[in-house]
């Protein structure tokens, strides 16, 4: 039963290819149709605010579906777009990346920021913390943590070396963590915990 | 490192990765997938039907640099598009050619010669006699002496009651006495014309204080305009040389004013899209209210030739006003092309608008103290046409699903002067404006 319906999935993707290749409108709608929430998705952590991860979106579904012959059928449709949504949203940062000035991080107590991070924090909220992440270290979080590139692969893409990779994640991390911490603070003074 | 020294595990990065899995389903704009379809058409050459055609229909009107009757305005409708535009100058005085008299001159009356020794005859009957020979060839009904400016003395000038003279090639004439038979009958003067050269002396004296005022008008490039001009013309003096006496009549306007009131336009506009060029036309129809008012005073009087001896006859002041509506259909052709075609479009245009115009009077009045019935005729304003090349760029935001926020700035330079019957001139103004609005798209 699951070899058939895998069958089923990968005829149905075969299908949905051929009709992007012929460029028929209505199969490449379809396409968008199944892809689009999830890739927004993905757009929305790389960038800054969900007018410019549209932009994202619209730049890397027209490079989906002009670029469809030449999806080699090693990975599902699905993870191609998605490196293209990645790929196209790091080009679209590539120039911001190292232009905000560092920042004084704080220590903090990790088991805080854990417990909090267990607790109440909601997705949009964190998706926030992200989205305010200098550049460098939003893109090298969500590749490392995110996305589960290492930090050479992480180099390669976005031009910079290892080191500098490792540091924009700890940065980032602190940072997130350092939210986190004064986010809890904040609510606590506000329902007077 | 934590701040206990404690190295931090990975379980860090895997909350973090277990929180962002729960995404929740972020909402796309519906205008996302025709984005997507509208560079793949550009891409695959094809021009797009769908989603191509806009179109903009609504009431428009403006008012003064007031932003709270712009946000009023602009709650007040959907699809209507409000504009702004400063202008640089304000418009000439009024196209009001007043006629006092019952003659006037054809206005390619120039240099027509008047017998010098007939007029000299001092016999009132023989100057009269001339001056009709000399107006029936010019096809008027009646007689002139002449019109000179600036000529204190006609003993002086022997040579100018022969003239009638012009001033410049675009020359303005008011005529403004009729005939009067002076006390004791030694003389006839029977017309006066003032000649004004309006390029020169009405645009220098156009300084009104709504110059460059930003006003909140509809559509785009109309030429609506507001402002006042002022002009004091320069005097004409006539004269008649009759034996050893002279009688002469000297009339000055003191003031020209014209001003044009705000106005309201309702336009419908249309827009064509393929790939990226934007083709936009339509139809505006507006009103100018114009409101032009002559201020003169007027003065006969007769002298004893090197006597020192002068005589009123009479003098007389006078004001006209007239109120009219210019009405005008503006067509505008522009072509523009996207430069950024992302969520915000960016559109830069150029083209023209023609216009096209008649006048209505509404209300015309005379005042006149004095001895004086005079009638007046004003010059109208019919089917002149008023080119402008304009430039301007918009940018377009979709708000919801077929409708986009337009804002946009556009240059419009005046290519044609607009004349009225009598071939007065007037340079149209320079527009440069600001405009918003919401559009519709299908």
């Amino acid at each position: 039963m699951k070899d058939f319906l895998s069958d089923l999935m990968q005829h149905k993707e075969e299908e949905l290819v051929k009709g992007c290749i012929q460029k028929n409108r209505q199969i490449q709608r379809e396409v968008y149709e199944k892809y689009a929430q999830s890739m927004m998705c993905i757009a929305r952590r790389y960038t800054k605010s969900d007018m410019e991860a549209e932009d994202v979106l619209q730049e890397a579904f027209v490079k989906v579906f002009t670029k469809i012959d030449t999806f080699k059928k090693d990975s599902t449709l699905g993870a191609w777009i998605k490196r293209i949504v990645i790929n196209t949203a790091l080009n679209s940062q590539r120039g911001k990346m190292y232009a905000q000035p560092m920042e004084d991080v704080t220590d903090f107590n990790y088991q805080d920021v854990r417990e909090r991070l267990m607790a109440d924090i909601a997705y949009e909220q964190l998706l926030a913390y992200i989205r305010e992440l200098p550049s460098g270290s939003q893109m090298v979080f969500n590749l490392h943590v995110l996305e589960g590139f290492n930090h050479k692969e992480i180099g390669e893409k976005l031009g910079i070396s290892e080191g500098t990779s490792k540091s924009q994640l700890s940065r980032a991390k602190r940072l997130l963590q350092e939210k986190i911490i004064k986010n809890d603070e904040i609510t606590a003074n506000h329902y007077g915990r | 490192m934590d701040a206990n020294g404690k190295q931090q595990p990975d379980e860090l990065a895997e909350l973090f990765r277990q929180k962002m899995s729960r995404a929740e389903s972020p909402s796309l704009s519906d205008s996302l997938w025709e984005r997507i379809e509208e560079d793949l058409n550009r891409i695959d050459g094809k021009g797009k039907r769908k989603g191509g055609f806009w179109w903009f229909l609504g009431m428009e009107g403006y008012a003064g640099i007031a932003a709270a009757s712009a946000a009023v305005l602009l709650s007040a409708a959907v699809g209507l598009q409000l504009y702004w535009r400063q202008f640089d100058n304000v418009p000439n005085a009024g196209n009001t050619e007043i006629r006092i008299g019952k003659n006037t001159l054809s206005e390619q009356l120039n240099n027509v010669p008047v017998p010098a020794e007939e007029i000299r005859l001092g016999n009132e009957t023989a100057l009269a006699a001339v001056a009709e020979e000399v107006f029936a060839e010019q096809e008027a009904e009646a007689s002139l002496v002449s019109a000179l400016a600036d000529h204190e003395m006609p003993a002086e000038n022997a040579s100018a009651p022969g003239v009638l003279e012009k001033s410049g090639n675009q020359t303005r004439k008011i005529p403004l006495l009729s005939a009067e038979p002076l006390p004791g009958g030694r003389a006839s003067i029977v017309e006066e014309v003032l000649y004004a050269p309006v390029p020169e002396v009405l645009p220098a004296a156009s300084l009104g204080s709504n110059e460059g005022q930003w006003l909140v008008l509809a559509d785009f490039s109309s030429g609506h305009e507001q402002g006042e001009s002022k002009a004091v013309l320069s005097q004409a003096r006539m004269f008649g040389n009759v034996s050893d006496s002279y009688s002469g009549s000297k009339r000055t306007v003191t003031e020209l004013q014209s001003e044009t009131e705000k106005t309201s336009a309702f336009g419908v506009k249309v827009g064509w899209i393929k790939s990226r060029i934007v083709y936009q036309t339509g139809m505006q129809y507006y009103e100018m209210r114009m409101f032009d008012e002559l201020e003169s005073f007027g003065a006969l009087n007769q002298e004893k030739e090197r006597v020192s001896h002068s005589m009123t006859a009479f003098s007389e002041e006078e004001v006209i006003t007239v109120k009219r509506a210019v009405k005008v259909f503006n067509v505008p052709l522009r072509v523009g092309y996207r430069v950024w075609d992302k969520r915000l479009q960016v559109l830069p245009h150029f083209g023209a608008n023609l216009h096209f115009a008649w006048d209505d009077e509404l209300d015309a009045k005379h005042m006149a103290s004095g001895n004086q019935i005079l009638d007046y005729e004003s010059d109208r304003i019919a089917g002149f046409s008023m080119a402008t090349a304009s430039a301007g760029i918009d940018l377009s935001y979709p708000l919801l699903k077929f409708f986009s926020l337009n804002v946009g700035t556009v240059y419009e330079k005046s290519l044609k002067e607009l004349s009225s019957e009598k071939e007065f001139v007037n340079k149209y103004p320079d527009g440069f404006s600001l405009n918003f609005g919401v559009q519709f798209n299908f």
